[in-house]
């Protein structure tokens, strides 16, 4: 029969071990990425800061202060006007104001650069912080520079920049200390379902492309559910 | 099996088998394995419960796996039309020297069930898991589990049978 046959050769795989070449590629791999990682911070941060001792505290200490995102004046890429309607509507004197833009620099921190006139308030978190969504990009001309939109909420930190085509494939999102949830959506998604791999389950609608969720989120995320204004699903996003 | 206090290599042992499963030996599967090893290392610090570790892979290896699959059938798409007649399950039975390669059979044969099919097969009869698990990586019910599996195997029974002499019958 042919479905004996196939279930006989699944089993087979259950010996199935990866070779030592695997395993040696995959201890390669990621010293590669971490090597890569603190290269990639360390450089930008000489370009930012235009001296080799900040990027040296970087080293070796990752976890301490960092010095604040530039701020420069730069226009906001039409892709990501087009895919938010936050960065569309005209900034209010608060958003503009330097109290704010001090507070978005200081908590994205650097090596970003912080384009001013994207900055826009999203109101404030479960947990009662002033939260803001802004376009950044990472300093310095590297080869694989990031840029994209990111969250700001004071008291807490940052989350991104995420390029836009995370945004659309459902991957922007990050989880401030394992009790603050921020999913970023473009523009059409009226709220976000989240489940947890513990079956946690959480909703907040969105606002100005931004949905926060206050939860215990020490399991990882599982499903990230977009819906319209309806209520109809438009998206499941499986992590 | 790998070792347990080795998360990353018990990661790519587990991934492993799955993109084999799925996508057949070769480059593809162990760079899906790979990678499913390389993100569970940069996100191990998000499990807190240690007995949910393989339940947590088995998932990532399964989004990683598909995401392969459908680039690998949007490229043959756009190279090739795809054939719908039993021929090519038949040839795939027989090798070079005409002897039944049950590996490209299956392979074949799984490669014409639904993406969620699949699944369910490879997540019981290579990882051996129980319905109440496999419900709980591919987020459906026990239920769902039982018909994709009986459906799957329904259809397999329904292909035509390869057979030595190369034909399908």
């Amino acid at each position: 029969m042919n479905d004996e046959r196939v279930i006989d050769h699944l089993v087979s795989l259950r010996e199935l071990e990866p070779s030592p070449a695997q395993a040696a590629r995959l201890r390669a791999a990621n010293v590669r990425r971490r090597r890569s990682l603190r290269k990639a911070l360390a450089l930008a941060l000489v370009l930012v800061a235009g001296t080799s001792t900040l990027a040296t505290a970087l080293i070796a200490d990752t976890s301490g202060p960092r010095p604040p995102a530039r701020v420069v004046e730069a226009s906001v890429p039409a892709d990501a006007t087009q895919l938010f309607g936050a960065l569309r509507r005209p900034a209010s004197p608060a958003e503009r104001s330097t109290a704010v833009r001090t507070v978005v620099s200081d908590r994205l921190g650097a090596p970003y650069v912080v384009e001013p006139s994207s900055i826009r308030a999203v109101g404030t978190t479960p947990l009662g912080d002033a939260a803001y969504l802004l376009y950044a990009r990472m300093d310095g001309g590297l080869p694989d520079r990031i840029e994209g939109v990111a969250v700001v909420v004071d008291g807490l930190g940052s989350e991104g920049p995420y390029p836009l085509e995370d945004v659309r494939r459902g991957v922007a999102w990050g989880v401030h200390g394992e009790r603050l949830m921020t999913v970023l959506v473009p523009d059409g998604v009226a709220s976000v379902r989240v489940t947890l791999d513990d079956g946690t389950r959480a909703a907040a609608p969105v606002r100005d492309n931004v949905a926060f969720m206050a939860l215990d989120a020490r399991a990882p995320v599982a499903t990230v559910r977009w819906l319209d204004p309806r209520g109809e699903i438009v998206a499941t996003h499986r992590f | 099996m790998a070792s347990q206090t080795d998360p990353a290599l018990r990661a790519l042992t587990l991934a492993t088998r799955t993109a084999v499963a799925m996508l057949g030996p070769g480059d593809e599967a162990h760079d899906v394995a790979q990678e499913v090893a390389l993100r569970v290392l940069e996100r191990r610090r998000q499990l807190r419960d240690p007995e949910k570790f393989d339940a947590w892979v088995h998932r990532i290896a399964v989004r990683e796996t598909l995401r392969a699959q459908r680039k690998r059938t949007h490229r043959r798409r756009a190279e090739a039309p795809l054939d719908e007649t039993s021929e090519a399950l038949a040839a795939a039975a027989i090798d070079l020297d005409g002897q039944l390669d049950a590996a490209a059979f299956a392979r074949e044969a799984l490669s014409r069930l639904g993406e969620r099919e699949r699944l369910v097969l490879v997540l019981r009869y290579v990882h051996d898991l129980p319905d109440s698990q496999i419900a709980a990586i591919l987020d459906c019910r026990r239920g769902t589990v039982n018909s994709l599996l009986s459906r799957a195997r329904d259809r397999m029974r329904a292909m035509p049978i390869a057979t030595q002499e190369g034909g399908a019958r």
